[in-house]
């Protein structure tokens, strides 16, 4: 080994010299290729560890073997450096491979599996695969004979492609390495090794297994060993080849032929097998006789020796034994084959309570407990046999009878080839059984205790694995018995998320030695249901204070964390709540100390809660509240009872208001109190309100007193009637005396209302208004009238349920009525009577006016028609006096006559029926100017008349106005040189005023009063003709149409005479 | 046109008298038969009374009917003209002093064929009935006598 090393070391020399020196060799690479590798080196290789002599690591873990030597050769070839990187086996270096950790590898055979991710230059060598035997199997003398032998082949190499595919018949055995295979067929587990001559030599060799061979004439095929790179890297692997190629035969020869130590070529001749055995057997058997003969004599003279000095140390020891024996502490005994006690050494006679005198006389059945004479009887028998036989317990009998455990050895003595004695050592080991049985007792005892324990109780050694789980454990995790959990990690055993904190826990604990107290962590039993556990884990220790392992305690908090949980959450609402109300909340301790304050409790005190914790009433509140609240806390600590008020509360800043105080006793478990809980919240709104309504109430009661006005309540469901003591004294009742019945009622109703009622009852179903005047008798049979008013109440199924309502007592008013209907029907009639008197009246005046159209026209027809006919009959007789005497009287008849028509005029004016039309005065004026003309052709009248005046009126009695008013003009313009009429509106008072003006005689202003009186005349008729009856006409058709009318003017300039219609009547 | 009748029917003989002496300026008419009261024309008509032996094919070609009237008015001395097929087409001229309204409404309701109102100035008067006989009997076409039954 050591000039192997050597070797190595100079190889390495020699490689770097080879490296310096390579550069120009390697010119038979294209300049790309040389290029590539000065890019891409040092190019690393590796190659199989274990193979030896092919390749493998030394001591200090550095390749040797031929696969080194050949890359040294590579190297050279390329002139390049070439990196070793080693693995422990073959398959992490196909790993360092595949992940790019090296570029190539040695020696290494294409089998058809590596083929499929290696490339391989051809072979530079090819070495030979043979077969192994153990020496002597004669029944193997070729492969013929393997037929169903076990042959051992390693895994994964040419070999084992090879055996399949050429000798399926033989069993084959996979083994991981050669040596391995080596060793089986040693120990006869194989009955051959196929491997290559090389690589079996070597392990043979080193491992000194002499009994094993190469089955002569066994080569089964050359494996070729090639240079191997990564699938793909053919750039690579073309300059490997080439490089392969330059080496010189020879060189590659001498590394191998250095390293097999062995020829590879399998002899050009052999004898056969069994003369070479024959020839082996007797040079062996000759050459061991000679050594036998040799070392014998050696040994006889050698022995003769050691026996003198054993003889003299034997004595020496004798004496020592036997003073050793005198006085050891173990008891020392011998007894002969049947059992009698020969000797026992003071201590054991000590121990066991006998004399020396007495040992003569026992037997073994004397001193051995029964039950383990058997045993003991087994160990001689076994020793009879030549066997060793170890140490044993046993219980022997003190004399007294007590059982003392011993632990105890036996040999036979011997007395020519014959066993003679039994002697023993009896160690008195009661007390290390005590405490054996102590400890036991303990370990039960804690075992018992820690499987009863519903907590998982467990330890790990030091690398987290379990190693004891109590009985709560087994069942969480649902496995038979401890046994399944031993040897596992939490890692083995729960999903990884979980196992994974458990784990770092382990190692903190094993580690550094902490103890994790209270760890509350998810677990998942076995059903994967995941509970929260609390989790204790501490170190166990060993004597040395070592870490040794750790135990574990996980308790199930799951119902634990559930009520934390919801008493968590129940705190919370109950916060919340307490938070949210509008109440102010707090609470106080016994001695009156604020525990606890919702924060509508610190805004009305406007402090910040930890300003009022611990605050009594004296800190918060002025001495008088503080006393009175202090006495109210101490009545309910001293009562338990709850005190309940509205009262006026004052703020720190001086705000006075009404809250209502709840102050409870806060009771603990024991029901003790021990405190006051306080709730109160400001009802300032509500007491004004019920203040006001208090107020109210009685200024209503005052209000209803004073009207005399009742009020009443029925109950719909039991007819009950309440009637208030007015209502009583209204109806005739001494208040209180009223029976409350609806039938009681009744009775009171006046006959002549009772319909009333009942439709009144109607209404109000209808629309759950009550309203009635109803006439009531009176108890003191008085007739009273009283207006009843009330609403339905209705229950929560919306049916009605009462009325409530008042009654107006209103007798006076309805005796004041009925005065007033009476005196009204009186009234009635008398207008009856009257408008039938007036009819009559007007029937009167209607034949009056008949008769004076009529009748009075008739005569004075006569007195014009006769004077008429006397002038034209006498006109020859009578003198012209007489003549103008008779037209005077035609006159006069005329002159009546007109003043007839005017009256019946006036009178029908009067008393027509009023038409309303549409009436187009400007039209009708037009049509009036033209008759005018008409009439008198000769006047030069010059009209001025506005168009479009239309109004809304009577047409008739309108042109009778306008008739009137412009034949006025006309006939008042007869003196006139440039006679001139105006019919024309203007706005007077935003009333559109008609007029007629005229630039004629005129008036005097001071008699207009008198223009529109009927016969008034302001002219003389011999002047202006005319009755003075047309005006008053007029005036009556313009206050017929509610109008007015008017007239302006003065002597000698003319008149304009005004009038309106109704409002908004006049049309332009 | 031989048998150019007036009936005047007319209470007042003041009126009548009047009326005559305007009818007797032109003498258009062969004869005017003149009734005081309501009755007497109806019975001149229909040949009663005292009419009875009057030749009742024989009917005047203008009645001047008077409103105001005794016994029977002049209204329903109209009507009773229009109810009968004798005489329904008989032209009847309404001549009164009456100018109220209903009595208008009334006459024209009855078909009379013209209404006038005595004028007190009596030389109107004279005018108006020389216009109505003239129109009446001059120019104015009667009703044929075939219609005449």
């Amino acid at each position: 080994m050591i000039q192997r090393s050597l070797f190595v070391c100079l190889c390495a020399a020699a490689l770097l010299c080879i490296g310096a020196t390579a550069q120009t060799t390697s010119d038979f690479l294209t300049a790309d290729e040389r290029a590539w590798l000065k890019t891409h080196g040092p190019l690393r290789w590796s190659t199989n560890p274990n193979v030896p002599p092919y390749g493998f690591l030394n001591a200090n873990k550095e390749f040797e073997g031929i696969a080194p030597e050949m890359m040294a050769l590579v190297a050279r070839q390329l002139g390049v450096e070439l990196k070793p990187v080693g693995y422990a086996t073959w398959t992490d270096t196909l790993a360092g491979l595949r992940r790019g950790e090296c570029d190539l590898l040695a020696a290494v055979v294409p089998t058809e599996e590596r083929q499929q991710y290696l490339q391989f230059t051809h072979p530079y060598q090819s070495l030979p695969v043979v077969l192994f035997v153990k020496r002597g199997a004669r029944e193997i003398k070729s492969l013929k004979d393997l037929g169903r032998r076990r042959v051992g082949v390693s895994r994964n190499t040419m070999t084992d492609e090879w055996m399949r595919r050429e000798h399926p018949e033989i069993n084959i055995v996979l083994v991981e390495t050669a040596r391995e295979g080596f060793l089986l067929l040693a120990m006869g587990q194989l009955d051959a090794m196929a491997s290559s001559l090389a690589l079996g030599h070597d392990v043979i060799t080193k491992n000194a297994l002499n009994n094993l061979a190469v089955l002569p004439d066994s080569l089964l095929f050359s494996s070729p060993h090639c240079l191997a790179v990564s699938k793909g890297n053919d750039r690579l692997l073309s300059i490997l080849q080439k490089a392969v190629d330059s080496i010189p035969k020879p060189e590659l020869q001498a590394i191998f032929t250095k390293w097999s130590e062995l020829d590879i070529k399998p002899p050009p001749w052999q004898f056969p097998a069994w003369i070479w055995e024959i020839a082996l057997a007797l040079v062996g058997g000759w050459i061991v006789i000679a050594a036998w003969n040799y070392s014998l004599h050696r040994r006889v003279a050698k022995q003769a020796k050691q026996i003198r000095a054993q003889v003299e140390l034997e004595r020496e020891m004798e004496r020592r034994c036997a003073e050793v024996v005198e006085n050891a502490t173990d008891m020392v005994f011998t007894r002969d084959m049947e059992g009698n006690y020969i000797s026992i050494n003071p201590a054991g006679c000590r121990r066991l309570g006998y004399t020396q005198e007495e040992v003569p006389g026992l037997h073994i059945t004397d001193l051995v407990v029964p039950e383990y004479s058997a045993g003991v009887q087994q160990r001689i028998d076994a020793q009879l046999a030549g066997k060793e036989t170890s140490d044993y317990q046993l219980e022997l009998l003190h004399k007294n009878g007590c059982r003392i455990w011993f632990e105890a050895s036996l040999r036979l003595l011997y007395k020519d080839g014959k066993a003679v004695a039994v002697q023993g050592i009896a160690r008195d080991i009661s007390k290390r059984k005590e405490a054996e049985a102590a400890v036991e007792q303990e370990r039960r005892f804690l075992r018992t205790l820690i499987d009863n324990m519903p907590d998982l109780v467990y330890t790990k050694d030091m690398e987290g694995r379990f190693v004891l789980c109590n009985a709560a454990h087994v069942r969480f995790m649902g496995v038979k018995s401890e046994s399944d959990l031993a040897g596992k990690t939490v890692l083995d055993l729960h999903p990884p998320e979980l196992a994974r904190g458990y784990y770092a826990d382990d190692l903190r604990v094993l580690q550094k030695g902490d103890t994790i107290h209270n760890r509350e962590e998810l677990v998942n039993d076995h059903n994967g249901v995941v509970h929260w556990h609390l989790t204790i884990k501490t170190p166990l220790r060993g004597l040395d204070g070592k870490v040794i392992g750790l135990i574990g305690v996980s308790r199930d908090i799951n119902e634990h964390k559930r009520a934390l949980e919801s008493l968590r959450e129940s705190e919370m609402l109950y916060h919340s709540l307490v938070e949210q109300l509008p109440q102010s909340i707090f609470r106080t301790d016994l001695d009156g100390r604020v525990t606890f304050a919702n924060s509508r409790y610190c805004q009305s005190m406007q402090r910040e809660l930890k300003d009022i914790l611990g605050k009594t009433n004296s800190d918060l509140f002025p001495p008088d509240l503080a006393a009175k609240y202090r006495a109210d806390d101490q009545r309910v600590i001293e009562t338990g009872n709850v005190f309940e008020a509205i009262e006026r509360h004052r703020t720190p800043d001086g705000r006075e208001f009404y809250v209502h105080v709840m102050k409870s006793p806060l009771r603990d478990v024991d029901r003790r109190i021990v405190g006051i809980q306080c709730v109160f919240w400001d009802v300032t709104g509500r007491k004004l309100t019920e203040d006001a309504l208090r107020e109210s109430e009685h200024r209503l009661r005052l209000a209803t007193e004073a009207a005399q006005m009742g009020t009443w309540d029925r109950d719909l469901k039991s007819n009950k009637l309440f009637w208030s003591p007015t209502q009583e004294r209204n109806m005739g009742y001494e208040p209180g005396a009223f029976p409350g019945t609806y039938e009681a009622f009744l009775e009171l109703v006046h006959p002549d209302s009772r319909d009333t009622l009942v439709a009144a009852q109607q209404r109000a179903r209808d629309t759950g208004e009550y309203g009635a005047e109803l006439k009531f008798q009176r108890r003191d049979g008085r007739v009273r009238w009283g207006l009843v008013r009330g609403q339905i109440l209705y229950d929560d199924q919306g049916k009605p349920d009462r009325i409530l309502g008042v009654d107006l007592d209103i007798t006076k008013r309805k005796e004041a009525e009925e005065e007033v209907a009476k005196l009204n029907a009186e009234l009635e009639q008398r207008v009856k009577q009257r408008t039938a008197e007036l009819a009559a009246s007007n029937k009167e005046l209607e034949a009056f006016c008949y008769s004076v159209s009529h009748d009075l026209r008739a005569p004075l027809r006569s007195i014009d028609g006769f004077s008429a006919l006397v002038a034209e009959r006498c006109s020859n007789i009578l003198d012209a006096t007489s003549l103008d005497y008779l037209q005077r009287a035609r006159g006069a008849a005329q002159q009546m006559g007109h003043l007839i028509n005017d009256l019946l005029q006036l009178s029908r004016v009067t008393r027509c029926e009023l038409r309303q039309e549409r009436v187009d005065l400007s039209a009708m004026a037009f049509a009036i100017a033209d008759d005018l003309n008409n009439s008198q052709p000769d006047r030069q009248v010059s009209f001025a008349i506005e168009a479009g005046v239309v109004v809304f009126g009577d047409p008739r009695l309108l042109r009778i106005v306008l008739e009137n008013l412009l034949n006025n003009a006309w006939k008042f313009t007869a003196m006139e040189r440039q006679p001139r009429i105006e019919f024309g509106t203007r706005l007077e008072n935003n009333l559109t005023t008609c007029f007629v003006r005229d630039n004629g005689a005129g008036f005097d202003m001071a008699y207009v009063h008198k223009l529109f009186e009927p016969f008034q005349r302001l002219h003389a008729v011999s002047e202006f003709p005319g009755t003075g009856v047309g005006l008053a006409s007029v005036q009556r058709i313009i206050r017929r149409h509610a109008g007015r009318v008017w007239a302006e003017g003065a002597v000698n300039h003319g008149a304009t005479f005004y009038f309106t219609l109704q409002t908004e009547n006049i049309r332009v | 046109m031989n048998d150019r009748i007036i009936l005047l029917v007319e209470d007042n003989p003041n009126d009548a008298t009047l009326t005559l002496q305007a009818l007797q300026k032109h003498k258009l008419a062969n004869e005017v038969v003149l009734a005081r009261d309501g009755v007497e024309a109806l019975d001149y008509l229909f040949g009663r009374g005292a009419h009875a032996n009057r030749d009742r094919s024989r009917m005047p070609a203008l009645i001047l009917l008077d409103i105001k009237l005794p016994k029977v008015d002049g209204l329903e001395v109209l009507r009773e003209i229009r109810a009968n097929e004798l005489t329904a087409m008989l032209p009847v001229v309404m001549l009164t002093s009456s100018r109220e309204e209903q009595d208008l409404l009334e006459s024209y309701r009855l078909h009379c064929n013209s209404y006038i109102c005595k004028p007190v100035d009596f030389a109107q008067f004279v005018r108006a009935v020389e216009q109505l006989e003239l129109y009446w009997l001059v120019t104015n076409e009667p009703p044929p006598p075939a219609s005449r039954s």
